[in-house]
């Protein structure tokens, strides 16, 4: 492909160009939310048969399930440990909550972010082309140029 | 088939003809082939003498070697001894060595340039061939370059690219070290626009930009790649358009897609026939930019300029008679204002 470089489009070294991000400013996909994972409902489905009768078929399964609680804790099956059990899921849940507000949040911010450095930099940039004939092309500073030292 | 003699004779005088990167080559060549269907053409090239160098469709003859590949002193020089007295010199760059042949060797023979060069008023200038004329200038004298393409190139989208209706910048720079940060004019494009995907074509590369950041890099192999990026862009803009006849921003015209080209640039003339705009600097690149999103504006220039495009660059049977016009040969055919003869 024919390129003449011509000098006078290669820069306008008194009027420095936008600078360019390393990374995009897009607001990504906000996070699935954590509460409705499979491995909280699966605690809450498992919590809910250790702590319901056992009727027909599904008492030995019970018991095992009972057992195993009764390795993990060296307890019995005390309402104590039942208690803590229970206890230690409403914390699953509440963190599970909050990391969903959090994410949340983080999205707004994503997305507020991306707005401001989108209609900012596109109104600086329109700004900065229409005043250039009225300065003349005078020596000045990029505003998003790094500031010099000192 | 029997090979045609003509009495008449043309010697391309060609410093350019083997680097077909450059728009020079391009024309030198296609003067050439248009030349053939009127006259015996002699490719004459800078290069040991003696034999001929077969190269497609013409044997080249070295006249013998200079200092860089340019043309060599006079005295050193082996000049083709077998033309008619009548010959027609074309001369594709007329530098100090090459007028400096041509006032040895044919100070009485009838010189065209193909490249502007020498100041005004300068006596050892040799007046260029026009290939581009203001709207309102006369067109008798016009080279109607044939600037081929392949419409089928409009049929799909750049393999590497998902979506169309960009901003297409050719580049003004060649040889960076990686297309980030890109040219300052494409830095200025993504910021001003950054909904819009700018992709930059520089060194056989497309890199796509879109608010202000690199989103990924495609190769462009082949022409047809290029041609399949100029079709589905919103406006290509040329930042450094060949200096004979601006080949790119004449395939985009022939496209439909408008062109926004530098002032004084010889893409200029095309932009001035009402096929796209033309800046002096970012802040009316921008502006050009920013008056081409109205679908309106855009779709009126992309109209014009592929009419004005296909009936000045896209007919051969008019080139070779352009030429064989301005050179003095008698035609060959009756070109057909106006039609294009590309066919897929």
């Amino acid at each position: 492909m024919v390129r003449e470089p011509l000098p006078e489009l290669s820069g306008h070294p008194e009027e420095p160009a936008p600078a360019m991000f390393t990374r995009p400013s897009d607001a990504p996909e906000p996070l699935p939310p954590i509460h409705g994972d499979e491995r909280v409902a699966t605690l809450h489905r498992q919590w809910l048969r250790s702590t319901t009768t056992p009727t027909g078929g599904g008492g030995a399964r019970w018991h095992r399930f009972h057992r195993l609680l009764g390795r993990i804790t060296h307890r019995g099956s005390g309402s104590l440990d039942r208690e803590l059990i229970g206890d230690l899921i409403r914390a699953v849940d509440a963190v599970a909550a909050r990391c969903d507000e959090i994410s949340e949040r983080l999205a707004q911010q994503q997305t507020v972010l991306d707005d401001a450095v989108t209609i900012l930099g596109e109104e600086l940039t329109r700004l900065r082309a229409e005043s250039a004939p009225l300065l003349g092309r005078a020596p000045e500073p990029s505003p998003l140029a790094p500031m010099p030292d000192g | 088939m029997g090979e045609r003699r003509f009495e008449r004779a043309t010697l391309i005088l060609s410093r350019h003809w083997r680097s077909p990167d450059s728009e020079l080559s391009f024309v030198a060549r296609s003067v050439a082939g248009a030349a053939s269907r009127t006259s015996e053409v002699c490719v004459v090239v800078p290069g040991p003498a003696g034999r001929p160098e077969p190269d497609g469709a013409f044997d080249l003859l070295g006249l013998g070697d200079g200092e860089d590949g340019s043309w060599p002193d006079p005295a050193r020089a082996t000049w083709p001894d077998s033309l008619p007295p009548g010959t027609t010199i074309v001369v594709d760059e007329p530098d100090a060595a090459a007028r400096s042949l041509l006032a040895h060797f044919a100070p009485e023979h009838r010189v065209h340039a193909i490249a502007p060069a020498g100041t005004a008023g300068d006596r050892h200038a040799i007046p260029p061939l026009r290939f581009t004329a203001p709207p309102e200038g006369g067109t008798s004298e016009l080279i109607r370059l044939h600037v081929p393409i392949n419409p089928l190139a409009a049929t799909h989208r750049h393999n590497g690219l998902g979506f169309t209706g960009y901003l297409l910048v050719l580049s003004d720079r060649t040889g960076a070290a990686g297309v980030s940060p890109p040219t300052p004019m494409v830095a200025w494009l993504t910021a001003r626009f950054p909904g819009v995907h700018v992709v930059v074509v520089e060194d056989a590369v497309a890199a796509v930009w879109r608010g202000r950041a690199l989103r990924g890099v495609v190769s462009v192999y082949t022409r047809t790649d290029l041609w399949r990026l100029v079709a589905h862009a919103l406006v290509t803009i040329d930042l450094a358009p060949g200096p004979i006849v601006a080949r790119e921003c004449v395939e985009s015209l022939r496209f439909g897609t408008p062109i926004v080209v530098p002032v004084g640039s010889a893409a200029q003339p095309h932009a001035d026939a009402g096929a796209g705009l033309s800046f002096t600097g970012y802040a009316e690149l921008l502006a050009c930019v920013a008056r081409l999103s109205d679908a309106g504006v855009r779709d009126r220039l992309s109209q014009r300029g592929r009419l004005y495009a296909d009936a000045r660059y896209g007919n051969p049977d008019a080139f070779v008679d352009s030429v064989a016009r301005v050179l003095g040969f008698p035609a060959v055919s009756s070109p057909a204002d106006g039609r294009a003869d590309d066919s897929p």
